[in-house]
């Protein structure tokens, strides 16, 4: 579990007409709390899933072994670690383990001993990265756990990509998060982004072989800065709201596709594990329905397991219009509209002309709004996603395309308002 | 009112447009003047180059510079100047000015429809007045331009007479009226 996290909910506004129905947006901030700083880390387990089909061959591969070696090097007693790889058969060669027992030496040299060859059966490696967790019982919430993918390739098991999601879907559940990295041209970005955001993950691009290591190691760092893992965002809408679209807006951006809904009417929604002084953002596109003057309560939003209250956020209907015609905070709507056009134009990078040119109209349309440009950033992160489509249209390699829907997933890190 | 973001539209009285709850603003100052013939000029005075920019934008598209911390101001226009139209074939009109002005993109936005309006080059048309009389210039916009069905793109000034028939990117109809 952790330390303590704490809500901060925001809506662009405060009233709305009365008797009229309205759509308004919702900011939920989760923050942790100050004091975490003094906490000790929480322990990782980590599996790492390593492509070693043949296209992996050369500095690919050795430099995964290397980054592999410093991974365990920088571990701590107390972690724990795993190794699968996968190619036309998985191979599990180190079965997850506490670090201390381990014979560190023989399992440098089972690592050493990897060898490519064969196709890319991508699900069954997943898979088994997933049973390692729960084989040794590895699912309680004071542990950071995390499957560390990387491949260059195409999966070649033809398992269709909903399987693939509700592995992850499974995974993300019980808190284990993929970091899926991928590397050169020919993987397919689409899929391992999916994964890892359905696991409340990341998917990264390594353009460069001789990046692994580094990048192996900023994911342990990232692992190590965690302060609370899976929190639960609980929601208790009143009835007659609807829910009109949910985004993950920070640190990273993605689409909230599929809610669920216990039987007592809450919407849960898993944000992923929250790091040192980072603050994750949840936004959301609510409609109200027509109601009298006054003001109501929207519903009740909390953290699972937290003690602080409940977050009440409220509305007042009126009739006067000097009241319902103003915006007070843009923020929850910009934000919004700005995942929003990410994804459209992640979407649009991945061959959708339509949603490509809705996006470039969305981005245009928010730098004229006035009420946006009071929000740090907007202005610089719309005109970078003007920029990227304006270079998509001349036309990006296959490498430049990765990179850009990469960067399109990202937003500003940790800046709080 | 439309909603700029999402094309919905929405009775006058809205604040809010109801199909995406994004604010309503009027339309740009070339249409608020129909109906204003006394010609009052609206918008924001560029700290960088003192002309006035629609309120719609944050930067000016002289210099870059930022508008967003400068509020609204009105100004009276010269009537000469703002006598001098090119009007849409819906009745909107695009007040020409003798200072010299370009045509583009942003003064149809919301004019025409979100289809057409990739036709147009973000600066599509420069307008300028020389001995008394406007003349137009398409310096290579894309999809060209053409008066009275003759084909101007890239070809060097044109003066223009009242009733001229002006077609942008082959889609938006403008007359042009000196008075």
């Amino acid at each position: 579990m952790g330390s303590s996290v704490s809500l901060k909910c925001t809506l662009n506004r405060q009233y709305v007409s009365a008797d009229k129905s309205a759509i308004v947006y919702l900011a939920i901030d989760i923050l942790p709390d100050e004091f975490s700083q003094v906490q000790e880390m929480l322990p990782s387990a980590i599996c790492l899933l390593i492509d070693r089909s043949g296209s992996m061959r050369g500095k690919k591969l050795d430099q995964a072994k290397a980054a592999a070696v410093g991974l365990i090097n920088q571990l701590q007693p107390g972690d724990a670690v795993g190794l699968v790889t996968f190619s036309s058969k998985i191979d599990v060669v180190a079965e997850m383990e506490q670090l201390q027992f381990f014979d560190i030496t023989d399992l440098k040299r089972n690592i050493e001993k990897i060898k490519c060859g064969g196709s890319t059966e991508l699900y069954h490696g997943l898979d088994s990265a997933y049973l390692q967790f729960i084989r040794t019982g590895r699912t309680e919430s004071n542990l950071v756990k995390r499957v560390i993918l990387l491949s260059d390739g195409q999966p070649t098991d033809h398992t269709p990509e909903s399987h693939f999601l509700k592995l992850a879907d499974e995974m993300g559940n019980v808190g284990i998060a993929i970091m899926a990295l991928g590397i050169g041209k020919e993987y397919n970005e689409n899929l391992l982004g999916d994964i890892a955001e359905h696991s409340h993950g990341i998917w990264k691009h390594i353009a460069d072989a001789s990046d692994i290591p580094a990048i192996f190691t900023q994911q342990l760092e990232e692992t190590k800065a965690v302060v609370r893992t899976a929190p639960v965002v609980v929601m208790q809408l009143d009835p007659g709201i609807e829910i009109k679209g949910v985004y993950k807006a920070a640190p990273d951006v993605y689409p909230i596709t599929e809610l669920s809904r216990t039987e007592n009417g809450e919407v849960r929604i898993l944000p992923g594990d929250i790091r040192l002084g980072e603050t994750q953002i949840l936004v959301l596109r609510l409609s109200l329905p027509p109601r009298k003057e006054g003001k109501f309560s929207l519903g009740k939003i909390r953290i699972e397991g937290e003690e602080s209250p409940d977050q009440d956020i409220a509305v007042s209907y009126t009739n006067d219009e000097n009241l319902w015609s103003i915006e007070n905070d843009a923020f929850a709507r910009g934000t919004f509209l700005k995942a929003e056009t990410q994804a459209m134009t992640r979407k649009g990078l991945s061959g959708d002309s339509t949603a490509l040119w809705k996006a470039s109209q969305q981005a245009e349309t928010m730098v004229r709004d006035p009420g946006l440009s009071k929000i740090p950033e907007m202005k610089d992160d719309m005109s970078k996603v003007v920029d990227i489509i304006n270079k998509s249209k001349k036309g990006l390699t296959e490498e430049e395309t990765k990179v850009a829907k990469h960067e399109m997933t990202q937003a500003k890190r940790g800046k709080s308002r | 009112m439309r909603c700029e973001y999402c094309g919905t539209n929405n009775t006058a009285q809205e604040k809010f447009c109801s199909a995406c709850g994004s604010p309503l603003r009027e339309m740009k100052q070339v249409s608020e003047q129909v109906g204003n013939p006394g010609g009052a000029l609206s918008g924001i005075q560029c700290p960088h180059c003192g002309k006035l920019h629609p309120s719609t934008i944050w930067n000016c598209p002289e210099t870059g510079g930022d508008l967003s911390g400068n509020t609204d101001i009105q100004m009276a226009g010269r009537s000469s100047s703002l006598s001098a139209k090119l009007i849409l074939e819906d009745g909107n009109e695009i007040p020409l000015n003798t200072d010299g002005q370009t045509i583009g993109r942003d003064d149809f936005d919301r004019i025409v429809s979100a289809q057409d309006l990739p036709f147009i080059s973000r600066r599509h048309l420069l307008i300028s007045f020389e001995d008394d009389t406007y003349h137009i210039e398409d310096p290579g916009s894309k999809n060209g331009t053409s008066i009275n069905g003759l084909e101007i793109s890239g070809n060097g000034k044109y003066e223009l007479k009242d009733g001229d028939q002006i077609v942008l990117g082959k889609v938006i109809k403008l007359e042009y009226r000196s008075k």
